[in-house]
């Protein structure tokens, strides 16, 4: 009854990147393997590869936000493709032009790939399904519904300390509910067979049915954190202590901070992450997102292969595609390169 | 997949294909700047491991470290084909400039893979030198890239195969189907 | 005088001076075929078929058809005056008419809302110049443009045609205005039709709060939306006495407060939207905005209370909750698309499809469609199809294939699911039947339902 999963084209590879639910973990391993090609790009004279030559990339943000757009900014410019900034947040949109209206533009400058980032949930999903074919939409965030290559980093980051997924515990602690992190480490996780999934949080940062997800849900932090192998400490937005959510910043963090003494309940080469930007002495203490088991930094360096990989198999999925549909007689490419 | 092979070569004649390589190499390797071995993923690695074995076992002087390169990320073939699948990176542990870079491949055939391999050392600097040494080379090539140093040249036609096993050491040619 | 619409979908005859008969057809409670005699718009006799036959008199065959008295819709919209971009009063009468309605009661979310005599006169108006199709009766705004401060001029929009006043979706958030809208129409026997929605609680989401909400990551509505408001109505309808019917119940706690208001026999009534009696949370995967509606779908056992709801009789009604949209209103993320589904192009097919689901026979699910909402509305139930009184009533065939399609509907309204879906993708059986000949207000109705 639902609708089509609006991701794969007509030939069933991966043409947009959207949502990790409906993937496998076979797609998800091969954004890994690939990302994991990407890394050593960093320790070269030339930070480049040529992959994307010619290719225009539009970062499409209809909602700010400085740190994931560089990331993909980066992550495109290392693929030799050019990149279009387009700040909607002030622009056309608050004019009243309609999204479709916006996307029509920016097709008729032909752009190959969409990076969108929108406060509304499904607003990714709504795009992939009118942008016209040729075009590659990558989810930069949906409203509180996905962040596909930030669960793809955090998963990446993971793997490179833990290699397998199969015994770990992950703990994701603090605001679930309006989190799409949350829901994208979620669904990666569990793709992937992550041993165990849990969530802790007040009830009003817990999302209803949040255990339909395959999570174990926790209230108390220190019961959860006990046999955590990764802790991942979301963000709690200051607009939380406005509507009755959470009663302070010093309660939440007495109560789901990560404090140096709360890390100590989990494993001693527990993993400490956080999307960011972190809000210090709110969700995690200083010194904890400083200290030697936090991987944090490693997720925003990651994040650019992460996403490097994510663009070049999506546009090289729709390249292939539209060229077998040009000619199916070239048998003569090359096993023998 | 492709039919049973026409041909086959036997361990002792690749054997002597891969031997055959090492004095040549060490000529152009005296003659030159400080050389490094990098293989070309997946085949040209284990031909570079052979011949970067053989050469230290006779002394020539070679960088220490052997580098090997997945050119998966500089195929001229991206927009028909779509990423290839990248098991195991690119890793060049040393600076290739002013280095004499033995490049080294399995099988060259149209060029396209040295062409492309050529780009990605230049992205790790400027070496001073390539020289590419390859197991066989084809004779059906699209690109004006021929080896410096070759086991052995086979007459092929595009409608052929070449595989090549590390570890037999055999080497078979086939009609591809 | 007749006429025929441009796609030939439908023929519209005037009744006056004009002596008809309806051949063969079968009334409810009766298996024997009757002939039905119109003359001048009023029935003028009810046989069993063949028994009296006239010469020269223009007949309709309606052999293997059933008649029903024209069913009255307590809640749709016709978004004029003001939205007529997404419809109007001649294409939702008409396409009421097709479900079987030959009266509707409109929303006042209107633009301007129907606060004022000018507005009424103006729907009225327009209804009466629409050649056949359904009456349009606007219910009156309870507040001043909605805004549930300043009450409406309630004595006098009743005066002016409007039976019962109503919110539409909008709650009143002020409970001293709203105990005074209650005091205030019960003086004068104003029945009040309103929605039990919290003004804070889940005003911002768009889907029922469950899982499939938590994995789309949409803002939710809770049943306690719905059941924390449903009981101050209730409390206040107690002090008040006022004449309450709760429109489009959606959850199995609202019914359990409804029945046991109903058993302390406080003078409330309550409907379902018929899309509820089908569809759940669960349609809205993959951001199906189809699905999108301001009374959310919820559970599926909340879908089974409303089942059991209907068949026991603590839900006295169902309504179409029609609402049609222009195209745009759906091309836009889920949660700001507009909610609501255009339901008269397959109600008559879901309707025939609720005694399957529910146990209840088609002559009782009829009966919820017009004697019941007759007694809200104050008329006299009973008519429709009775000698001596005006003709008003339908003709069904209910094996034939309903073909809608999504792009020829009679409404105006695109928002049809099944411009998306099949009915077998939407777990519905076949959509079989049809409104083949309406009689309202002095006009015939024939549709072409093959076309």
């Amino acid at each position: 009854m639902s609708l089509p999963d609006p991701q794969f084209n007509a030939a069933g590879t991966l043409q947009h990147f959207i949502d990790l639910q409906g993937l496998d973990a076979d797609t998800l391993t091969r954004i890994l393997d690939t990302a994991e090609g990407f890394t050593g790009i960093n320790d070269r004279k030339i930070k480049q590869v040529p992959l994307l030559r010619g290719k225009t990339v539009a970062n499409l943000f209809f909602e700010n936000s400085t740190r994931t757009r560089t990331a993909f900014e980066l992550a495109a410019k290392r693929l030799s493709a050019d990149i279009l900034n387009i700040d909607l947040v002030t622009s056309s949109t608050s004019k009243g032009e309609s999204l479709l209206d916006t996307l029509r533009v920016l097709e008729s400058l032909q752009c190959d790939m969409f990076i969108v980032r929108h406060a509304d949930s499904g607003a990714a999903h709504f795009i992939a399904r009118h942008v016209a074919p040729h075009i590659n939409i990558i989810n930069g965030g949906d409203g509180q519904h996905s962040h596909p290559t930030q669960g793809m980093l955090d998963v990446f980051t993971i793997r490179r300390h833990k290699g397998d997924f199969s015994n770990l515990c992950v703990v994701i602690i603090g605001d679930i509910k309006h989190s799409r992190v949350a829901r994208s480490d979620i669904a990666a996780l569990t793709i992937l067979g992550a041993g165990e999934v849990r969530v802790v949080g007040p009830k009003t940062l817990m999302p209803s049915d949040v255990e339909s997800m395959n999570v174990k849900v926790f209230s108390s932090l220190d019961t959860a954190l006990k046999g955590a192998d990764v802790i991942i400490s979301l963000r709690l937005q200051k607009e939380r202590m406005k509507n009755a959510t959470v009663p302070s910043s010093g309660e939440f963090y007495r109560t789901y901070g990560l404090s140096p003494q709360r890390l100590a309940l989990a494993k001693p080469d527990a993993l400490v992450m956080h999307p960011g930007p972190t809000n210090r002495g709110v969700e995690i203490a200083g010194s904890v997102a400083d200290g030697a088991q936090s991987v944090i930094l490693e997720q925003v360096t990651y994040g650019i292969a992460v996403r490097m990989a994510v663009m070049s198999i999506i546009m090289g999925n729709s390249d292939a595609m539209s060229a077998s549909r040009i000619s199916n007689n070239t048998t003569t490419t090359d096993a023998q390169l | 997949m492709n039919s049973s092979p026409d041909k086959i070569y036997d361990r002792g004649t690749v054997t002597q294909w891969l031997n055959g390589m090492v004095k040549p190499l060490q000529q152009r390797i005296a003659t030159g700047a400080p050389a490094a071995i990098i293989g070309i993923r997946r085949g040209g690695v284990d031909v570079a491991q052979y011949l970067y074995t053989a050469l230290r076992a006779q002394g020539t002087a070679l960088d220490e470290n052997m580098g090997q390169l997945n050119i998966a990320f500089y195929r001229d073939d991206f927009s028909s084909m779509g990423l290839h699948p990248v098991v195991g990176a690119s890793d060049v542990p040393f600076d290739v400039t002013e280095k004499h870079i033995i490049l080294v491949d399995d099988v060259l055939g149209t060029g396209r893979t040295v062409r492309a391999a050529m780009n990605e050392i230049f992205d790790y600097g400027r070496p001073a030198q390539i020289t590419l040494a390859v197991l066989i080379q084809r004779t059906d090539h699209e690109l004006p890239i021929r080896a410096d140093v070759a086991g052995q040249i086979l007459c092929t036609n595009p409608g052929e195969y070449i595989d090549w096993d590390a570890d037999t050491l055999q080497v078979s040619v086939g009609a591809k189907s | 005088m007749s006429s025929t619409d441009s796609n030939n979908r439908l023929h519209t005859t005037a009744l006056s001076g004009q002596t008809l008969c309806v051949t063969g057809v079968l009334l409810p409670g009766n298996e024997q075929p009757q002939d039905i005699t119109i003359v001048d718009g009023a029935i003028s006799s009810i046989d069993a078929s063949g028994t009296r036959t006239a010469d020269n008199i223009e007949t309709i065959d309606a052999h293997g058809c059933h008649a029903y008295p024209g069913l009255i819709d307590l809640y749709s919209r016709c978004r004029e005056p003001g939205l007529t971009r997404k419809g109007n009063i001649a294409t939702e009468s008409i396409a009421a008419l097709s479900a079987g309605f030959t009266t509707v009661l409109c929303s006042p979310d209107t633009l301007p809302a129907v606060d004022s005599v000018a507005t009424v006169e103006l729907i009225n108006h327009r209804s009466m110049n629409v050649r056949g199709g359904a009456r349009i009766i606007p219910m009156a705004a309870l507040t001043i443009g909605l805004d549930g401060e300043q009450l409406s001029e309630l004595a006098t929009l009743k005066a002016a045609g409007c039976p019962v006043a109503s919110q539409a979706d909008r709650p009143i958030e002020n409970t001293t205005v709203l105990y005074s809208a209650m005091e205030y129409a019960s003086s004068f026997d104003m029945p009040l039709l309103l929605c039990a929605r919290d003004a804070q609680l889940g005003v911002d989401g768009c889907a029922h709060t469950g899982a499939v909400a938590t994995q789309l990551g949409l803002p939710t509505i809770p049943v306690a939306a719905e059941t924390v408001a449903l009981t101050r109505l209730v409390e206040l309808c107690s002090e008040t006495q006022v004449r309450l019917h709760i429109s489009r119940v959606s959850s199995a706690r609202a019914l359990r407060i409804i029945k046991d208001a109903k058993a302390a026999g406080l003078p409330i009534t309550c409907d379902v939207g018929i899309h509820h009696l089908f569809f759940i949370d669960e349609y809205l995967a993959g951001y199906d905005a189809s699905f999108h509606s301001a009374v959310p779908f919820r559970s599926a056992d909340d879908r089974q209370a409303l089942r059991d709801g209907l068949s026991s009789g603590v839900i006295d009604a169902v309504c179409s909750d029609h609402a049609p949209h222009d195209v745009d209103a759906g091309l836009a993320p889920f949660p700001v698309t507009e909610p609501g589904l255009a339901a008269y192009d397959w109600f008559m097919p879901l309707l025939l499809q609720l005694p399957q689901i529910t146990g209840l026979d088609l002559d009782a699910l009829m009966k919820k469609l017009h004697d019941v909402p007759a007694d809200i509305l104050g008329q006299q139930s009973g008519s429709g199809i009775s000698v001596g009184g005006a003709a008003n009533f339908f003709v069904l065939d209910k094996h034939v294939t309903c073909n809608v399609q999504p792009s020829i509907t009679l409404s105006a309204g695109s928002n049809n699911p099944l411009a998306l879906h099949d009915a077998k993708a939407l777990s519905l059986s076949p959509l079989k039947g049809a409104v083949t000949l309406s009689f309202c207000d002095g006009w015939a109705t024939r549709f072409n339902v093959n076309s």
